[in-house]
């Protein structure tokens, strides 16, 4: 084949007007290795033309999707069908991890509570009771005599205050004679 | 159509489809799903497949479209464990050095073109489809395939060369 008609067929076939016939014909030429210098530079087109066309999909590939699509469906499906035997036996194991759960819980407080002594002291016998409201009650009752005794005191106090009372009336008539307009006005009068 | 028909009508075009998806998606993993979506098309409806012209121009259309459906989905992608998955293979697998750099350069210009562009352009030149039966598989016209087809091809070269001489000033 000459270069010549090479040439020709790839202008056409830039144009989009060579028949499949003549595209083969290039393919042909292509893959020789004695393709010359001028024309070397359409060479890897055709050549990854014609290995792409024998690109095919393999068995082991095709297994491998199968096995990708089955994967698929099954993380797909597996949340919406539960049988119902299986059900009863989760609600069944669930009640009963929860029940293991509280009596566990029951005893490990238990435990922890009476290496404290907290049990102790929330039982406290009948004496101790007696002892320690004794002494509550014995406390308000010396408290309160002590009050008593300042409330003695106030009435000292008081005794005090009418004596000053007295003095108090004695300056009121004292100013009466002395200086009676100032009384007009009680206001100043202090 | 019984299991019989479809395992000698249908099953043998598993690597078109399979190219032709893995051309539209650049994954090699999402196109081989992509080849059993199409099979479970085929499949529900087998009753009626009897009544087409040709088998093959009904898994390439059913190819095309599952394809633009999963691109879409790309450009408004859902974040998800999936995703980001799929997402670091198809870095690994971009990363994956070829057997020849300027046969992978060919791959990244096609890489570059519209995603009709590039349909056309596997269809034509990898499938060696005739002009009618692309059509028939983009929904396009004849005349508007040839000359897309066109541009497309022209782009490639232009990109090819465009590489070539971004290479030469480099050395």
């Amino acid at each position: 084949m000459n270069i010549k008609e090479i040439e020709g067929l790839l202008d056409r076939y830039y144009e989009g007007e060579t028949t499949l016939a003549e595209e083969q014909k290039l393919k042909d030429f292509f893959l020789h290795d004695e393709v010359p210098e001028t024309l070397r530079q359409h060479q890897p087109l055709f050549r990854f033309l014609i290995s792409e066309a024998k690109l095919t999909l393999s068995e082991e590939n095709q297994e491998a999707s199968l096995d990708r699509r089955i994967e698929r469906y099954r993380g797909e499906t597996s949340i919406l069908s539960v049988p119902p035997g299986k059900k009863r036996l989760y609600y069944l194991s669930a009640m009963a991890a929860g029940l293991v759960l509280l009596i566990g819980l029951v005893f490990l407080i238990r435990n922890e509570a009476g290496r404290k002594g907290y049990f102790e002291n929330l039982r406290p016998s009948t004496e101790l009771a007696y002892s320690q409201t004794r002494q509550a009650l014995l406390l308000v009752s010396v408290g309160l005599n002590t009050g008593l005794d300042e409330v003695q005191r106030l009435k000292t106090l008081d005794n005090a205050m009418e004596q000053i009372q007295r003095i108090n009336k004695f300056y009121n008539y004292q100013t009466q004679f002395i200086n009676p307009e100032r009384m007009q006005d009680p206001s100043t009068n202090k | 159509m019984n299991l019989q028909d479809f395992n000698t009508k249908v099953y043998p075009l598993k690597d078109k489809i399979f190219r032709f998806a893995k051309r539209m998606l650049g994954q090699t993993e999402e196109a081989e799903d992509l080849v059993q979506e199409v099979f479970i098309r085929m499949w529900k409806i087998r009753e009626k497949l009897d009544e087409y012209r040709s088998l093959e121009a009904l898994a390439m259309v059913t190819t095309k479209n599952l394809c633009l459906d999963k691109l879409k989905a790309r450009k408004f992608p859902v974040e998800s464990f999936n995703d980001q998955r799929q997402f670091i293979e198809t870095i690994a697998e971009e990363a994956r050095p070829d057997h020849s750099d300027l046969i992978s350069g060919v791959r990244e210009a096609m890489n570059t073109l519209t995603e009709q562009a590039r349909m056309i352009v596997h269809l034509r030149d990898i499938e060696g489809y005739e002009f009618d039966e692309i059509s028939e598989v983009t929904g396009m016209e004849e005349n508007a395939v040839r000359v897309a087809l066109s541009r497309a091809r022209k782009r490639i070269r232009e990109i090819l060369i465009n590489n070539k001489r971004y290479e030469y000033q480099r050395n």
